[in-house]
């Protein structure tokens, strides 16, 4: 009977231990991205979240790199999804080289990337976002790509500073709308804009109607 | 003279805009009325003084931010008969210097004594280090133009000081103009807009007629003022010096 007892607490235990094992893998699962082990978006969120937060306690920046790869569909329509997936991890591979061990990684979906930097400046994060751009030059992804052919990636760069009025979100906008701006101006280029883009954080509509107003317009309605 | 020194940043949200133009001729009128003037040029990321004025310093803020100078021992006088702080340009880690060390440099800057006015010329955009140089001021002035993303950058500036730091004392300097009827409507502009959506007023200080003066003087490295006593430019300037004066006398 005790004997009996003592096997199923040590199997309990197992069982336990199986089971945190699970959870661990579950949670990664929940967090990481599949096919390149990057973090994922549900994890970049959160992590931007506490990034940002920290910035008020430390005083000290936060920037946000947003990366795509260009005309990655192509790529994908002529040379076939496998070696797409290859690519994406081959990159994914090159910006965990690259970034900072306190950086994070995340795939977003398909062939857009980011990476949050905390306590960095936009310096700093142009280097990282530099020495990326450079990485694609190189001759790890020629097995994959017919002569001539090569990747080239767009970014766009965003700065978070504690004493300014931005929201999590308009951060992120930021380095999106960055990014979007290096692909229209042609792309595999760098972006990395502030002041318009505060400009649109900070004024309202009802603001900028009235900053665009014709001054004779409006020292008439003083004077009325 | 006063204990503690007037603080007054010249700041506007955009570059190039005349900023450091402004700087340097109001300091050298206000020091003919025999006020003693430091100028720092808060520039970090593209400090220009220095150049502007044909100087070329041994120290600068630089120094003072890595630990190796004290405030004190990097002041130069300058042919406008104010003193200069300057900084270095291109050092690239000091656009965004660390929290710290401007945190550092505000603390020197207002224990420094001996002077009756303090000027902090300001980088563009509206970054964390430009917004701490204007909340060590006691009075902001904004140099604005007519032109839309000068006026909208500008606004931006009163706003996030506004509700960020309720601070609603700025006063505004009309750049570039033709006229001052010009610069008047400019002003109403953009103070009507201030007290529509923020509720408060701004001053004027005054405004600067559009000249070529001012880029042959920069070019030549000389101060408009003292290189054209007589254009209007040098009028503009020494008005708005009696007008930053009187500010000199209401501070507590
Ligand atoms: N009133 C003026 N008339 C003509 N040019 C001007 C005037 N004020 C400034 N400028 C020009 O504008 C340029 C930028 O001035 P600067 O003081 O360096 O701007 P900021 O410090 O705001 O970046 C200078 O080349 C200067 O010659
Ligand atoms: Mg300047």
């Amino acid at each position: 009977m005790t004997k009996k007892k003592k096997a199923s607490k040590d199997e309990l235990l197992i069982r336990i231990n199986e089971l945190k094992k699970e959870n661990e893998h579950l949670k990664s699962l929940l967090l990481t991205d599949e096919l390149t082990g990057l973090y994922n978006k549900r994890f970049f969120f959160r992590q931007l979240n506490v990034e940002t937060a920290r910035t008020k306690r430390t005083g000290q920046p936060c920037t946000l790199i947003a990366l795509d790869l260009d005309d990655f569909k192509h790529i994908n329509d002529t040379l076939g999804h496998y070696i797409g997936d290859q690519l994406l991890s081959r990159f994914a591979g090159t910006l965990n080289k690259i970034i900072r061990p306190t950086d994070f990684a995340c795939r977003f979906g398909g062939d857009e990337f980011f990476i949050i930097m905390p306590s960095s400046n936009l310096i700093e994060s142009l280097n990282v976002a530099k020495r990326i751009k450079a990485s694609l030059r190189n001759a790890d992804f020629t097995p994959y790509l017919t002569e001539g052919t090569h990747v080239s990636v767009s970014i766009g760069l965003a700065m978070y500073e504690p004493l300014q009025k931005m929201t999590v979100e308009s951060f992120f906008k930021m380095a999106d709308n960055n990014l979007l701006a290096a692909k229209k101006a042609g792309k595999n280029q760098i972006f990395h804009e502030q002041d318009t883009n505060i400009r649109s954080t900070v004024v309202n509509n009802l603001e900028r109607e009235a900053l665009s107003t014709p001054f004779e317009e409006i020292t008439n309605k003083e004077q009325q | 003279m006063n204990e503690r020194p007037l603080i007054l940043s010249v700041t506007s949200g955009k570059g190039g805009v005349g900023k450091t133009f402004a700087t340097i001729n109001v300091a050298a009128a206000l020091a003919r009325t025999r006020k003693k003037i430091l100028v720092v040029d808060c520039d970090l990321g593209l400090a220009n003084i220095d150049i502007m004025l044909g100087i070329n310093p041994s120290h600068t803020l630089q120094d003072v931010a890595f630990g190796n100078k004290k405030l004190q021992d990097i002041i130069v006088a300058t042919a406008g008969g104010f003193d200069l702080a300057p900084s270095s340009s291109g050092v690239k880690d000091m656009a965004q210097l660390l929290f710290e060390k401007i945190e550092m440099i505000k603390s020197m800057i207002r224990e420094l004594s001996g002077y009756d006015i303090i000027i902090l010329d300001t980088g563009a955009g509206i970054s964390e280090v430009v917004l701490q140089f204007n909340l060590l001021a006691s009075k902001n002035i904004l140099i604005i133009n007519k032109e839309l993303t000068c006026l909208t950058d500008a606004y931006s500036m009163i706003k996030v000081m506004f509700q960020v730091f309720e601070r609603d004392n700025f006063s505004i300097i009309v750049n570039t103009v033709a006229s001052e009827k010009e610069a008047v409507k400019i002003f109403t502009h953009i103070n009507s807009i201030c007290r529509r959506f923020l509720g408060f007023d701004l001053d004027y200080a005054g405004y600067i007629i559009q000249d070529d003066l001012a880029t042959r003087s920069i070019l030549t490295q000389k101060i408009a003022l003292l290189d054209a006593p007589e254009s209007e430019m040098a009028r503009n300037f020494r008005t708005i010096s009696n007008n930053i004066s009187s500010w000199q006398n209401n501070h507590p």
